[in-house]
């Protein structure tokens, strides 16, 4: 363990085979009288020596009860949002990673079995002799497979209402949808605090920036965009981060409250439950800009006690018909009664 | 003085239901579970963010050393099993960790002139010294009783208050190679001690 390279400035430099010198060095470790340069040292070191390791773990375990006689303090509850918040967007970046990476490895196979089936003599590989044939079958499932998966067609243009009402049986998720209804009173609050307002939301920008499936919000027409319902979506911890609206052509309206939330946007999919029934439906993705609107057609019927809902996806939306990631922003839809 | 310290299992997890421990919880966080990260944040940050406003004495720097504390158990918690101790013990040292390099990296100490010593240290702690002989605070406990007295605080200081040789050696008036040997023959004490006791 004895490092040559070690400053000789340094407090302790043990010899490997002295468990005694390794067994201060750990002590003094934890009890945090090293200096910094001599801390890091001994983090280093300690990935590779197991003794010194062993050593730190024992004393951390025997000096515990002095931590444990510290008074306890509560931090300040912005501070433990702030830091759900962060850890949220880890969450959310290492899904997108993820189906990045699988994307990759599933493209690469794809391609992959392409060639080595181009490159497969047809009559070896068919009982049926069919050689022709026998190419393009192999060829064919998995180069569909790989254009279809989050980085395909999903990441390109609005995203089609799916009906899932069979994912009710097959999708645990589908009772938290329900439950949604649950905080309609507390959203009526809020929504009426904002449509008094009128101007309680920030003016969204034009340049949508974000994902391709956004597209910047028309100039409003009178007949065609009047309201008929609102939806403020919430975080865990209550606080309102989107805006969606429903107008009178079925268009759907989202826009983001403030940064943070928009910061999650890429890899977000908002969802339309029907609270009675269950059925989920994909509405579309949240856009990258913070500051911008998104507007998607075709949306399903809007019924009271539906709720919109967003989840985290791979990036390019879920690959399958309903949720598979955790549901972070949630808001009842409330119809707006127009005269 | 007397340095009383209190058992663990009192203070331990006690937000956390006997059936979801925080192994459990961390293992939910390693899989990415975030509403598992939520409730282990409630169970614990209370005695990790007591560690770090003992250790900086200042709230702002502590929460973000709390916020360092936490991402960085978010980051490592797929990686942690008990080779790394319980995990009560390895979120503080994290949190103890980062609080060391805050005040070793600024030279931070506020309120130098009038820091809290080890009897004040004494004083705030649970004192219940009449445990088990094989529990592991009444182990510390008796183990610390049994140091010479500039030993104890010197150990009790540095761990609970993030004091360096320099910071001792000149809150005792003592050159810092002594201070240095208090440190080492106490740590030498403690560690034949605590294997005699427990």
């Amino acid at each position: 363990m004895n490092s040559p390279d070690n400053p000789s400035d340094r407090p302790i430099d043990p010899p490997t085979d002295d468990p005694d010198t390794v067994d201060m060095l750990a002590a003094e470790f934890v009890l945090g009288t090293l200096d910094r340069g001599a801390r890091l040292d001994v983090e280093d070191r300690r990935a590779v020596d197991a003794l010194l390791h062993e050593r730190i773990v024992w004393w951390e375990h025997r000096l515990q009860p002095l931590a444990l006689a510290v008074p306890a303090a509560v931090a300040p509850p912005e501070c433990q949002r702030r830091i759900v918040r962060r850890v949220r967007r880890r969450a959310a970046e290492a899904v997108q990673a993820e189906t990045h990476a699988r994307s990759r490895e599933r493209s690469d196979r794809a391609e992959s079995a392409a060639a080595a089936t181009a490159t497969t003599t047809p009559l070896a590989e068919d009982p049926g002799g069919n050689t022709a044939g026998v190419a393009g079958v192999a060829a064919a499932p998995l180069g569909a497979e790989a254009i279809d998966r989050p980085t395909g067609a999903r990441r390109v243009g609005p995203i089609a209402p799916t009906p899932i009402k069979r994912q009710v049986d097959e999708q645990p998720e589908v009772s938290r949808w329900r439950a949604f209804g649950i905080a309609a009173s507390l959203m009526a609050v809020a929504l009426g605090v904002l449509l008094a307002g009128g101007a309680g939301v920030r003016s969204p920008s034009a340049d949508a920036t974000g994902e391709p499936v956004v597209a910047a919000a028309p100039e409003a027409d009178p007949a065609t965009s009047r309201r008929t319902a609102l939806s403020l979506l919430r975080d865990a911890e209550g606080q309102p981060r989107f805006i969606v609206e429903i107008r009178a052509d079925d268009s759907v309206s989202i826009t983001a409250l403030d940064r943070d939330a928009a910061s999650l946007e890429s890899s977000l999919q908002l969802w339309m439950a029907d609270g009675v029934s269950g059925e989920v439906r994909a509405v579309g993705l949240l856009p990258g800009d913070p500051w911008s609107s998104i507007e998607l057609e075709d949306v399903p019927p809007v019924e009271r006690e539906s709720a919109f809902a967003v989840s985290v996806e791979p990036l390019g939306g879920s690959p399958e018909a309903g949720p598979t990631g955790e549901v972070v922003f949630q808001g009842t839809i409330h119809p707006i009664q127009n005269e | 003085m007397t340095t009383t310290v209190s058992r663990p299992a009192a203070t331990t997890g006690e937000q956390v239901s006997d059936v979801e421990s925080l192994d459990a919880l961390l293992v939910r966080c390693g899989a990415g579970d975030v509403r598992a990260f939520d409730r282990l944040y409630t169970a614990t940050s209370s005695r990790l963010y007591g560690l770090a406003l003992r250790m900086l004495r200042d709230p702002e720097t502590a929460e973000d050393v709390l916020q360092e504390t936490y991402l960085r158990i978010w980051d490592k918690a797929a990686s942690y099993d008990r080779s790394l101790g319980e995990p009560l013990t390895w979120m503080c040292s994290i949190a103890r960790y980062r609080a060391l390099d805050q005040l070793r990296r600024r030279k931070y100490r506020e309120n130098a002139q009038n820091p809290l010593d080890e009897e004040g240290l004494a004083d705030a702690v649970d004192g219940n010294s009449a445990q088990a002989r094989t529990d592991d605070g009444a182990v510390l406990q008796r183990c610390l009783e049994r140091l010479k007295p500039e030993a104890r605080s010197c150990v009790v200081l540095a761990f609970c208050e993030g004091y360096s040789h320099d910071e001792l050696s000149e809150r005792y008036v003592t050159p810092l190679g002594t201070v240095k040997s208090w440190i080492r023959r106490g740590v030498a004490s403690l560690r034949e001690c605590i294997d005699e006791l427990a």
